[in-house]
C-alpha cells in the first residue's frame, strides 16, 4: 500500500499524544519500521552522547518513488487506511499511527532517509527539516 | 489553546549508494528542545544499555533476523552488541546469545492455545518456529514461553535473565528478573 493521509476519525481514535521520549524510544521505532518492511537485518549505529547521531539501517523492502515525500508527514502512513483496518493489523504491522518518523523530524535537526526499492538503479536520499518551507 | 502546524517539508533530495532497503537517520535528535536535551546527555549510559536490552528483546521476538548495534566513535565496545543468526536459527539460539547456554539448558518450552490451555512440550522445527500441531494452529492466538524448569537450581537465573513472551513475533513483554515459583 502507498502512504496517504488518514481519515480524521481514525486519526481522533488512535492519534497518540506521547512523544518520543529518548534516543531508545526513536530507535524501537525505528525498528518498527524496519520489521514492517520485513527486513532480515537491521543495524542500528547510535553517537557516543545518543544525540548526534541516530541511524537505522534494513534491508527490507524500502519506501518507492511516490512514497518519499510523505514519509515524515503526521498521521500519514502506509499500514492502515482507516479506523477499521486496525481490526484486522494483528499480527502483520507493527506501526499505524503515522508519527514516529514526524515527531523524529520535529524534535531533531534533521533526518536524512535514504532508501532503494527492487529495481532502482541507485538510491536517492531525502532530508527532512522542521521547516515550513523547501530550500533550494 | 494554540494549535501549532509544523510542517515537514522535504528540503533535499539527491542520489546515494545504498542496498536495496531503507536507513533513517536522525541528526542532532532534541535540538529545539534544549532542557530534555540536558537531561539526555546526563543519561547516556542508561540510554545505551536500555537500547541494547531493547535490541535483545526483538532478537528473542524475532530470531531469524540479524540486529546489530554500534556505537560510533567509541572509546571501547562494550555497549556494542551484534545477534547474527544462522539460517534457520530458533527463539533457542536467540535466547542463548541473549541470556547464555546454561540458563537456556535449564528451561524449556511452553506452548499454550486457546484450544489447548494445557502446557505442551514442543521441538524445536528447522525453519525456527516451534513443532506446533495443526489443532493448536488454528487458533487465535499462540503463546510461547521459555520457562524455568521447576527443578532448576535458583542459582542459574540471575539479574541478567530476561523474561519474554513472544506473541506473533512482536516482543509484548520484558521483565529484569525471572521469578517463577519454584517448589523445592
Amino acid at each position: 500500500m502507498h502512504i496517504a493521509a488518514l481519515p480524521p476519525n481514525a486519526v481522533r481514535a488512535i492519534g497518540s499524544t506521547q512523544a518520543l521520549t529518548d534516543a531508545a524510544s526513536v530507535v524501537k521505532e525505528l525498528i518498527d519500521n524496519a520489521l514492517d518492511a520485513r527486513a532480515s537485518a537491521i543495524f542500528v549505529e547510535i553517537s557516543t552522547n545518543t544525540l548526534d547521531v541516530i541511524q537505522v539501517k534494513d534491508n527490507g523492502h524500502g519506501i518507492g518513488p511516490h512514497d518519499r515525500d510523505m514519509v515524515c508527514r503526521r498521521f500519514c502512513t502506509s499500514k492502515i487506511r482507516e479506523l477499521d483496518d486496525l481490526e484486522n493489523i494483528g499480527g502483520t504491522s507493527l506501526g499505524f499511527r503515522g508519527e514516529a518518523l514526524a515527531s523524529a523530524a520535529e524534535m531533531s535537526g534533521s533526518v536524512v532517509v535514504t532508501t532503494r526499492v527492487e529495481g532502482e538503479a541507485v538510491a536517492v536520499s531525502s532530508k527532512f527539516g522542521r521547516q515550513g518551507e523547501i530550500e533550494r | 489553546m494554540i494549535n501549532l502546524q509544523i510542517l515537514i517539508w522535504v528540503t533535499s533530495q539527491e542520489r546515494a549508494s545504498h542496498p536495496v532497503g531503507t536507513s533513517i537517520r536522525v541528526v542532532d535528535f532534541l535540538k529545539n528542545l534544549p532542557v530534555r536535551r540536558q537531561t539526555a546527555l546526563k543519561s547516556t549510559a542508561a540510554t545505551l544499555s536500555k537500547i541494547k536490552r531493547t535490541l535483545k528483546a526483538y532478537a528473542i521476538a524475532r530470531p531469524a533476523t540479524r540486529f546489530s548495534l554500534k556505537v560510533l566513535k567509541a572509546k571501547n565496545d562494550k555497549d556494542n552488541w551484534v545477534y547474527a543468526p544462522k539460517a534457520g536459527a530458533c527463539v533457542s539460539d536467540a535466547a542463548i546469545k541473549v541470556v547464555g547456554k546454561e540458563v537456556v539448558g535449564q528451561c524449556e518450552w511452553m506452548v499454550r492455545s486457546p484450544n489447548d490451555p494445557q502446557a505442551s512440550a514442543c521441538s524445536q522445527t528447522p525453519d525456527g518456529s516451534l513443532g506446533v500441531d495443526s489443532a493448536e494452529r488454528s487458533s487465535d492466538y499462540i503463546i510461547q514461553a521459555l520457562i524455568p524448569r521447576p527443578q532448576c537450581g535458583t542459582h542459574y537465573m540471575s539479574r541478567r535473565s530476561l523474561d519474554y513472551l513472544s506473541d506473533d513475533c512482536t516482543q509484548i513483554s520484558q521483565s529484569s528478573v525471572m521469578v517463577p515459583i519454584i517448589s523445592p
